[in-house]
């Protein structure tokens, strides 16, 4: 079995997630004092990952490209004129996320819409277990994986924009709470109130997802 | 099987602190009542266990990737714009 295909496995831990964080925080750090190879440290350690946060923000590869380009000229111009030497991190989440916010007024997003509480908690329908996960699948688990990811994707498209940056931020970005409070510029209840009301919504939209042969 | 529904009093107000319930993010007093909730409340229990497999589908889903040729690309006409 693929072990990295293991939720549990590839949710990092807090050890990773601090040596990931430092390296990250250096790269901001090399750009803002203007290292020389600063340029081409910060496009092979951000790159990407700007480029997929942009991809599921925009749900458009040429969006997403004008989101890395974006950030990448608005860190540079801005990043040498920072004085709060802590957070950078942050600030460069906040950079990306205005980057596809400004997108979005141009392209044909998910409309900005409110979740309510009541429509997403399960009543009495038979959805309180939510989804099965693949290594509870046995032995369509490759097959499972993939159609639940697949889904995951689409509900993801179908979450509100204000809803779906927080979801990214803190559950695929792995910022914490403060930080995704500091990064859009909301208070901490807030990213807390849509971060619960996201994952119920996707919790929703996958709920009835079982492994073939299984019926919810 | 508990016969009671999530419309009801103190489950629903619970209900809406459980993403804080699963990222450990909620004061201790609130945190105890809600474990001794879901120690009496199928429903509740089942529903917090939801919710974490949910947050941790978040590491299933696929980073789209920028071909590394189209990065270079773009890249350089950053560092363009910069100069000019
Ligand atoms: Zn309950």
């Amino acid at each position: 079995m693929d072990e990295s295909r293991n939720p549990q496995s590839l949710a990092m831990s807090a050890e990773r997630r601090i040596a990931r964080r430092q390296e990250d925080e250096a790269v901001l750090r090399a750009v803002r004092d203007g290292e020389p190879r600063a340029f081409d440290r910060f496009v092979e350690r951000f790159g990407q990952r700007i480029y997929s946060f942009g991809m599921r923000m925009c749900n458009q590869q040429e969006d997403a490209e004008d989101v890395f380009q974006d950030t990448l000229i608005a860190v540079y111009r801005k990043l040498s004129t920072l004085r709060d030497a802590g957070a950078l991190t942050t600030w460069l989440y906040r950079i990306v996320s205005n980057a596809c916010m400004s997108r979005r007024r141009r392209s044909k997003f998910a409309p900005a819409r409110e979740l309510s509480l009541e429509e997403l908690l399960p009543g009495s329908e038979p959805l309180e277990e939510g989804p099965v996960m693949p290594e509870e699948a046995g032995p369509v688990h490759e097959v499972y994986r993939r159609e639940l990811s697949e889904k995951l994707e689409a509900a993801l498209r179908d979450l509100p924009p204000d809803y779906r940056v927080v979801w990214m931020m803190r559950d695929v970005e792995e910022l914490s709470t403060q930080e995704t409070a500091e990064a859009l510029q909301i208070s901490v209840p807030n990213v807390k109130m849509r971060l619960h009301r996201a994952r119920l919504a996707l919790r929703k939209s996958l709920a009835h997802l079982r492994p073939q042969g299984e019926h919810a | 099987m508990s016969e009671h529904q999530h419309g009801s009093g103190r489950c629903l107000e619970l209900a809406e602190r459980l993403s804080e319930f699963v990222d450990g993010e909620l004061p201790e007093p609130l945190r105890i009542e809600i474990e001794q909730h879901n120690d009496e409340c199928t429903k509740c229990k089942k529903f917090v266990e939801s919710l974490r497999r949910v947050r941790d589908l978040a590491h299933l889903l696929p980073r789209p990737e920028l071909a590394q040729e189209r990065l270079r690309r773009i890249s350089e006409a950053a560092r363009r714009r910069l100069e000019s």
